[in-house]
Parts: C-alpha cells; sequence; structure tokens
C-alpha cells in the first residue's frame, strides 16, 4: 500500500536550520519500459538559490519535476523536499511548495476566483491580496472559465496561485512554454519581483534561456537522461569561452590540431577563416600561452551567454554554411 | 478532513450541471399525468412509477458519468497534477472526489423522487424502496466503481487492456467452471455465499480505485497497472481460492463428513450410501465399509439391483440441465464408476434395475422409459403419469417390468392403486391389477420368493397381504384404529414383522408368510419404531426411538435384539438406529455386514456386533 502523510495545513512545518535542502535529488532513475528517461541524476537546490534545469526536448526535465513533485515514483533513486521522501510525505511537504506546471491544469470550468477560493483552503498561508492584486495587473477576469482564458492569463492565475501560499520553494516546469514575448517578459517579471521581495527558492526548468540567465544562480544541464553539467551560473560562465583564432602552417610549424590540447575544448567548428571553438576551463594564462603557439593568428576570446554554453554541452547549433563541427 | 470537505465541494460544483439535470428530469413524472389528463388515483400511481423508475435510471446514469470522468477524465487529460501539485494526500482526494459524485448522484435521486412525494403529500415513496434501498445504493456504487475501472482501462490506451481482457476471461471462465461443479454436486450458494462474493467484487472495484489514485497519481498508465494489480489480484486470489476450496470440498473423502443427513446400505457386500455434509458443502458417497473404498454419487436417484452388485445413480451435467446415468460393479474391488451413454431428465424418479443390471427403467415427468444399460439402447417408452401419481415398480423378468401407480382419490385420505406391466419387447403397458385403499406414505414391501406384497394403509389402520398383480387381498395382518407409528419388514425366510406403538408402549406382531399370526414380542415404552437387520435367523435388531425428554433435549434411540422364536426383547445398545431401510429391494442376508451397520445419534456411521458388543465409529461428526 502506498504510505503518504494526509495533509494537515495547521501542522506544516515552519523552515528550520538543520533541516535539509528545499530540494535534493538522490541518484535517481526513471525508465518507462525499456526506454531510460532520467540516469542516476543526483544534485541539490539551494536554500534561496535559483536553480535552472536545462535540457532539450525529451530529455528527461518534466519526468524529473514529477518525481520532485511525488506526483511520479522513480524506478530508483529518490527525490526529497525539505530533507524528507517527498513520494511518502508529499501532501505535508508541498504546503510549502509553489508548483507552476508545464501545461496549464486546472479544472476548464473554474474561474480564477474559484480556483483561488479551493486553494485558499489547502495551505497555511494564503496572500488573496497577492492573488487579487496580480491577476488585476495582468487584466485576468475572476469570472472567466480557466478553459477560456488565452495561455497567457492561464500562466499568470497558476503563478499568482504559486506564489499565494508564500512557498519555501517554487517548482516551475518550462512555465513560458508556448508563451508569446510579451508574456513571456511578463512573467518572468512577476516571478523577479516576488523572489526580490521573499528569497523564495526556485527551481525551474525552461528553453527561455535568454530570460532565465539573469535570474539563474546554479544550472543542470540533462543530456540523454544524465547530468552533464551542474554548476554556479557565475563559475560556468567564468570557465566556458568562446575562442577564434587563424591557424596557419608556417616553416616550423608541420601540423594543425595540436593547439586546442591544453583546453577542454567541447565543441570546434572549422570555418574558412579559421578555427571556432568553445572551452570549458578558460584561463587568463592558459589563453596567454595558447595565442603565443606558432600560426596561431589573431586568436581572441568571448564570454558566452547560457543559451551558447548549453548549445554547446547539450545539442549542437544549427549548421552554418561551410562550417564543419569536430 | 477540511482538505477532504475542500475536494468534495469541488467537485460538487465542478459537475453541479448534473443537479440542473435532475431538476429538469424532476418535473417529468409530474408532468406526465398533466399531459395524458389521468384521474387522480390513476396519476398518482403514474407518478409515483415514473418517479422511481426516472431515480433510479438517472442515478445509473449518472453514476456511470461520474465513474468515467472523476478520476479517469482528469488522468486522461492530464488535469490530476492540479491536485497533485497541491498538499491534498492521495486519499483525501480519492475520498473526497467520490463523496462528491455520491452526493450528486443521491441529490438528484432524492431530487426526483423528493418533487412527487411532494405533490403527493409525501407518499410517493414506495415502501419497496425502503427495503431494496441498500442493495439499489450498493448497486449504483457498483455502477459507479466499475465504471471508473473500465473507463481507467479503456483511455489509459495501454497495452495492460489486453491483460485485462486476458485476466477478465479467465476469472470468468475459473468462476463459472467453479460454480458448475459446485451445482453439478448439488451445492447452491446460499445467501451469504452470493454476499461475500459481492464484498470481495466491491472491495476490488474500491481497493483498486484508490491504488490508481494513490499510486498513479498523475500518469494513466501507471494507474491502470496499479489499478489492474490490485483489481486482478484481488478477483484472481478470490477465484483461485473459490477454486481450490470447491476441488478441497468436492474431493472430501467419507472420512470428512461433519454430519451424516441419511444412510443405507446398498446390497449385502458392505456398501452403504451415506449422504451429508463435508467440508462445507452436501456429500453423498457409496462406501464400502469393509474396504473404506468409496464413489462420490448423488444419492436423490441412486438404485441397486436386488443382489447389490451393480449402483446406478444420476450425474447432473449442470444444474438444471439432463442427467447422466453412472453405475458401479460393487462386486468388482478394481471396478471404477462409468459413465453410460442413458441421459435423462432433471425430473426423473425412480429408477429401477432389472436383477441382472442389464436393464433400467426410470420415469422422467410422464414417460416411463426402458434402456439397454450397456449400450445406452432404449428399448421402449410409454407414459405412465398423468399428473402426479406416484410410481414405484420392479423387474418381473429383464422383459416385464410391473409398475405401481397410486393416485389420490377424489375423497380426501383415500387413494387408487394400479398396477401396470410393461411388455419390453412389444412396447405394450397394461393395467392387471387395481385396488381402492388408504392413502398412505408407507411405501409397499415386495416379497423375494412369493408375487405377493404387503400393504400398509393409513399408518396400520389396515395391513394386508395381495397379490403383487392383481392386487387382490391374500391376508389381512390388522384393521382397526391408526397406530403411533406402523413399520413392516419380510424378513429372509419370508416372515412379516408389524412393527407398531401407541401412546403407551410399542411392540412387533409376526406373522407367517400366509398372514397368520405367530406372536407379540413388548418393547417397552412408547417410541417410533426401526426394523433393522437380522443378525441370524430369527434375531432381528430394532430400535425404539424414544421422544425427547423435553424441548431442547436430544432424542434417542434404543437398540433391542428380538428372538422372535421366543419372543424376547433385549435391550443391546442405547444411541444407535438400523440403517436398514426394508421397502429397499436389496436382500440383506442374515448376519452380513449391513446388519452391522448403525448410525448413531449423534450423527455418525457405526459399525456395532450385537455378539460382541464391539462398537466402532466408522466416520461422521467430530
Amino acid at each position: 500500500m502506498i504510505s503518504e502523510a494526509v495533509s494537515s495545513p495547521s501542522a506544516a512545518p515552519a523552515s528550520r536550520p538543520e533541516e535539509g535542502s528545499p530540494g535534493e535529488i538522490r541518484h535517481l532513475t526513471v525508465r518507462y519500459g525499456t526506454t531510460e528517461a532520467c540516469s542516476d541524476v543526483s544534485f541539490s537546490i539551494a536554500r534561496g538559490g535559483v536553480y535552472t534545469l536545462l535540457g532539450r526536448n525529451g530529455a528527461g526535465k518534466s519526468s524529473l519535476v514529477r518525481c520532485l513533485l511525488g506526483e511520479q515514483k522513480p524506478t530508483s533513486g529518490e527525490a526529497r523536499l525539505f530533507g524528507e521522501s517527498v513520494w511518502r510525505h508529499r501532501a505535508r511537504l508541498l504546503a510549502r511548495v509553489g508548483v507552476v506546471p508545464e501545461e496549464p491544469d486546472a479544472p476548464p470550468s473554474m474561474t480564477a476566483g474559484q480556483i483561488a477560493d479551493f486553494c485558499r483552503r489547502l495551505y497555511p498561508s494564503w496572500d488573496d491580496a497577492s492573488v487579487t492584486r496580480r491577476l488585476a495587473r495582468f487584466g485576468v477576469p475572476a469570472k472567466t472559465p480557466f478553459g477560456r482564458l488565452s495561455k497567457g492569463q492561464k500562466g499568470q492565475v497558476l503563478l499568482a496561485m504559486a506564489l499565494a501560499p508564500q512557498p519555501d520553494l517554487l517548482v516551475m516546469d518550462d512555465p513560458t512554454l508556448g508563451l508569446d514575448v510579451v508574456a513571456r517578459r511578463s512573467f518572468w517579471e512577476e516571478l523577479v519581483e516576488d523572489l526580490a521581495d521573499r528569497g523564495t527558492t526556485v527551481f525551474v526548468t525552461t528553453h527561455d534561456l535568454a530570460s532565465i540567465e539573469g535570474i539563474a544562480t546554479r544550472v543542470g544541464i540533462l543530456k540523454g537522461g544524465r547530468l552533464a553539467l551542474d554548476e554556479d551560473v557565475e563559475t560556468l560562465k567564468s570557465r566556458f569561452r568562446r575562442i577564434r583564432y587563424g591557424n596557419r602552417m608556417t616553416e616550423t610549424r608541420t601540423e594543425f590540431g595540436s593547439e586546442l590540447d591544453q583546453f577542454e575544448a567541447v565543441q570546434v567548428k572549422v570555418r574558412g577563416w579559421g578555427i571556432d571553438a568553445v572551452v570549458s576551463d578558460w584561463e587568463e594564462e592558459k589563453f596567454d600561452r595558447f595565442r603565443r603557439i606558432d600560426g596561431v593568428e589573431e586568436a581572441e576570446s568571448s564570454a558566452m551567454s547560457l543559451e551558447e554554453i548549453f548549445l554547446a554541452v547539450a545539442g549542437e547549433a544549427p549548421a552554418e554554411a561551410g562550417g564543419e563541427t569536430r | 478532513m477540511k482538505t477532504f470537505l475542500a475536494v468534495a465541494r469541488r467537485e460538487i460544483l465542478e459537475k453541479r450541471f448534473v443537479l440542473a439535470a435532475a431538476a429538469v428530469a424532476s418535473a417529468i413524472p409530474i408532468l406526465i399525468p398533466i399531459v395524458r389528463q389521468l384521474p387522480a388515483g390513476a396519476a398518482r400511481e403514474t407518478r409515483d412509477f415514473a418517479a422511481f423508475m426516472l431515480s433510479m435510471g438517472l442515478s445509473a446514469a449518472i453514476a456511470a458519468g461520474l465513474g468515467a470522468s472523476i478520476f479517469a477524465g482528469d488522468l486522461a487529460a492530464k488535469r490530476m497534477g492540479f491536485f497533485f501539485s497541491r498538499p491534498i494526500s492521495s486519499v483525501e482526494l480519492w475520498a473526497g472526489k467520490l463523496a462528491g459524485a455520491i452526493f450528486l448522484i443521491g441529490a438528484s435521486f432524492g431530487m426526483i423522487l423528493g418533487l412527487a412525494s411532494l405533490v403527493d403529500r409525501g407518499r410517493a415513496i414506495p415502501g419497496e424502496l425502503a427495503i431494496g434501498l441498500p442493495i439499489l445504493s450498493a448497486s449504483i456504487l457498483a455502477v459507479l466503481f466499475g465504471s471508473n475501472v473500465l473507463a481507467t482501462i479503456f483511455r489509459s490506451r495501454s497495452g495492460v487492456a489486453v491483460v485485462d481482457l486476458a485476466l477478465s476471461a479467465a476469472v470468468t471462465l475459473l468462476s463459472v467452471w467453479t460454480v458448475s461443479r459446485l451445482r453439478a454436486a448439488g451445492f447452491e450458494a446460499p445467501a451469504p455465499v452470493w454476499w461475500a462474493a459481492g464484498v470481495v467484487v466491491g472491495a476490488a472495484l474500491v481497493l483498486s480505485s484508490y491504488r490508481a489514485v494513490a499510486r498513479g497519481r498523475t500518469d494513466i498508465r501507471i494507474a491502470h497497472a496499479s489499478l489492474s494489480a490490485v483489481l486482478w489480484g484481488i478477483l484472481g486470489t478470490a477465484a483461485a481460492g473459490f477454486a481450490v476450496y470447491s476441488s478441497w470440498a468436492l474431493n472430501a473423502p467419507p472420512s470428512a463428513l461433519s454430519r451424516i443427513d441419511m444412510a443405507f446400505p446398498v446390497g449385502d457386500r458392505g456398501w452403504v450410501a451415506v449422504e451429508g455434509r463435508a467440508r462445507g458443502l452436501d456429500a453423498a458417497y457409496l462406501y464400502d465399509a469393509r474396504s473404506a473404498r468409496h464413489q462420490r454419487v448423488r444419492t436423490e436417484v441412486l438404485e441397486a439391483t436386488p443382489d447389490g452388485r451393480l449402483a446406478a445413480w444420476l450425474v447432473p451435467e449442470t444444474a438444471n440441465g439432463p442427467r447422466t446415468v453412472h453405475t458401479l460393479r460393487l462386486d468388482d474391488p478394481s471396478a471404477r464408476a462409468r459413465e453410460t451413454k442413458i441421459v435423462l431428465s432433471r425430473r426423473t424418479w425412480p429408477l429401477i434395475l432389472s436383477a441382472d443390471g442389464s436393464r433400467l427403467a426410470a420415469v422422467s415427468g410422464r414417460l416411463l422409459a426402458v434402456y439397454e444399460v450397456e449400450s445406452g439402447r432404449l428399448l421402449a417408452s410409454v407414459q405412465v403419469r398423468d399428473k402426479d401419481e406416484g410410481i414405484s415398480g420392479a423387474f418381473v423378468s429383464p422383459d416385464v417390468l410391473r409398475i405401481l401407480r397410486i393416485r389420490p382419490g377424489a375423497i380426501p385420505g383415500r387413494a387408487r392403486r394400479e398396477v401396470l406391466e410393461l411388455d419390453v419387447a412389444a412396447k405394450k403397458i397394461e393395467t392387471v391389477g387395481a385396488s381402492d385403499g388408504l392413502l398412505s406414505a408407507a411405501p409397499v414391501l415386495r416379497s423375494r420368493d412369493r408375487d405377493q406384497i404387503v400393504m400398509n394403509e393409513g399408518r396400520g389402520s389396515r395391513v394386508t397381504i395381495r397379490d403383487a398383480r392383481t392386487l387382490q387381498i391374500r391376508s389381512t395382518l390388522r384393521e382397526g384404529e391408526p397406530a403411533r407409528s406402523s413399520t413392516v419388514a419380510i424378513l429372509s425366510d419370508e416372515k412379516i414383522v408389524l412393527g407398531l406403538s401407541d401412546d403407551r408402549s410399542a411392540w412387533l406382531q409376526t406373522f407367517s408368510p400366509d398372514g397368520a399370526p405367530l406372536n407379540r414380542v413388548p418393547l417397552g415404552p412408547t417410541g417410533r419404531i426401526r426394523l433393522g437387520g437380522e443378525t441370524a435367523r430369527d434375531q432381528l435388531l430394532v430400535a425404539v426411538h424414544l421422544p425427547s425428554g423435553g424441548p431442547g433435549l436430544p432424542e434417542r434411540h434404543v437398540l433391542h435384539l428380538v428372538d422372535l422364536s421366543n419372543g424376547t426383547a433385549t435391550k443391546v445398545a442405547d444411541g444407535l438406529r438400523p440403517l436398514i431401510w426394508w421397502w429397499h429391494p436389496q436382500r440383506i442376508a442374515p448376519g452380513s455386514e449391513p446388519t452391522k451397520l448403525f448410525l448413531s445419534d449423534d450423527q455418525k456411521l457405526v459399525r456395532f456386533d450385537p455378539s460382541t458388543g464391539e462398537r466402532r465409529v466408522l466416520f461422521g461428526a467430530p
């Protein structure tokens, strides 16, 4: 039988300094028949941080989110919230968690007001004013059934419901999927405002890398169901660089291809004008040595955006004309 | 509780259109009599009937619709995440949604009946409804949960549905097979068995529904797999357990009999037909008291040849279907029961075997048919019954079957007895004798060596020896007031014994084969007499069934050994009654094994040898 604690909002524990990470994944594997969605994934979400999980479609992000929310039992491994197994204590633990799903899943016949009325009864605290304010700001009609709202409005309703209980952890599964640029921007602005106000811990999966770049404190990248990278954003951006240089034969240079050996090159493309490479262990000193290599000409390095790093790690950029990938 | 109520309330709010539909429907029973312009009495009847039928029909339809949508619908539309991403436990969600659905069903039911009741000033709810309400509620719940199961299976579009189909077929077939076996063995399921089956199915539906929510949560395929595991786990285990139990019960040996209801000897080689209850089921056996060999049979229609060499009985193919005649050679220790090609109807009684066991006559409904046992070939078939006449008979020779037909007379308590002879070869039947007399439950005894019978009419008020063919009276053994009990036996030397009792005492009266009185043997205080076997020539065992000393006190038998040559009776045992029934056609030789077999007052089969006093329980109640 499933053992699951019955929710008791009034008994929801207050955040305690000694309790575990707001969210933690331990050696988690999810399998559907013979297909493996996630394989031995482990990471931890730091309190007050914004953990962004990236990955291409089918990388296993949604399976992982379902496990993190106790909606799905992993094939092996464990998902924990605030130091406890979420599968076993889901109802109690979710009193401290706000959730914005990938697909708006509220009953289509309920209005935003009715949804709020229903959710209010489930949580130990509920900020009615914030819901009213947020919905009013985005012009979401309180008496229109959820099913008839625009996608952007649905997203705002669900964000409002997720933030109203003043959660310790906010979990969002690709919340801006399918939204236009304006809706996406307003969604993230709302989020940033709330984070600034309360310092809520956030776990988010998204394809909207440009928007999340300024918010994320830590990034994980899923590739083929495995966690290819899990690192603080600042560290990540400092070690990932794009290096472009001309590569010439000289009287003393007889072969190409070894000049990048001192770097961990994750992507190397041969262009007409020279070499375009992405390295994951860039350092000033190493780059100085690199520039002095015989035949390496006009070498320059540039910082990379999160999107570029993601493309280099998780996938490939669209092939450019004449481009060649090594 | 707060969360549970919130979920239930939300469910009701979301599906409130159901109540609107019920409100509209509740007007229909009111409108029908108005539209049809019925008079007041008929209008009320029509309104009541329409309200009752509509409330039941609509409730069932709502239950089916809600059952299909509350969980499976939300799962298929990927909307369960709305609940599971919130602090709602699985049990609160499951119970809350169900409570909401049940409220909607109940409210719709009540609205339709309520309005009609209001119009009829509180009379519209029929009394039958109050009685049947628990069953009706259980049925509606079964529709709700059954619909949920089906919807989950079909809406998941999972390959597990094929497994479901296979398992449902397997469980159904196993259950039908088991029930058929039990019914063929004479087991008619009492009400508690049906209740138990209902509880098992109900538990399977409810628990599988909960498991689907608790384990599947937001994934309909996992929900489906979880539901199937619990559903078929319970139903499969129950069906398998039921099958195992029935096999165990049907294979119970005679020693497993916990109660013996009836027992009688078959021939004088030690075979006994015994019927009672073993491992919770009715059970009947042919049992050899000497070797403990046994054969499960049905004793309602069991017959043996007069020499006890061959027994025949009917085995039903299904509970209400035709019966096949099975036989067993009782004189061959290696013989096994054999299924003949003779198939008879369910309403067959009696079976009559010829002396050599080659022919079998059976009366089924109005028809008497004679078969060749070996080939199953029908030799003759004639109509012998017009209504419900009692029929008994015996083969005079393999080609002549003599039938005694008893027709209730026009005057209550009187009967007309007719003797008919069937010429099997010529397929002709004719009435050869007739007699008018008193109607009596006492069977007619046939002499083995003389062509005569002893007829006991009106509880001993007239006991006569008659010509077996013409029914002409040869001698009158007794005529007068009915006795408290009377019973007759024709002994191995053709002497006739008449056991009688009045309000004060019990006694035996012996007669010569021609009917001349010999002596009277007093048996002490009054009681019903059961004549037993002969331990030797002129040595007859007789049990007197003494009445209970008061309410709740057990009845008891006292066994006497009567010396018919000098008219003395000696008490030899307490609590035993002989197995022998004298109206059975088998010859029971003096001192043979059946004369030593008894049923004890505590329902055990006992072997008792009066000459040594040795008493041994063969089997029976523990």
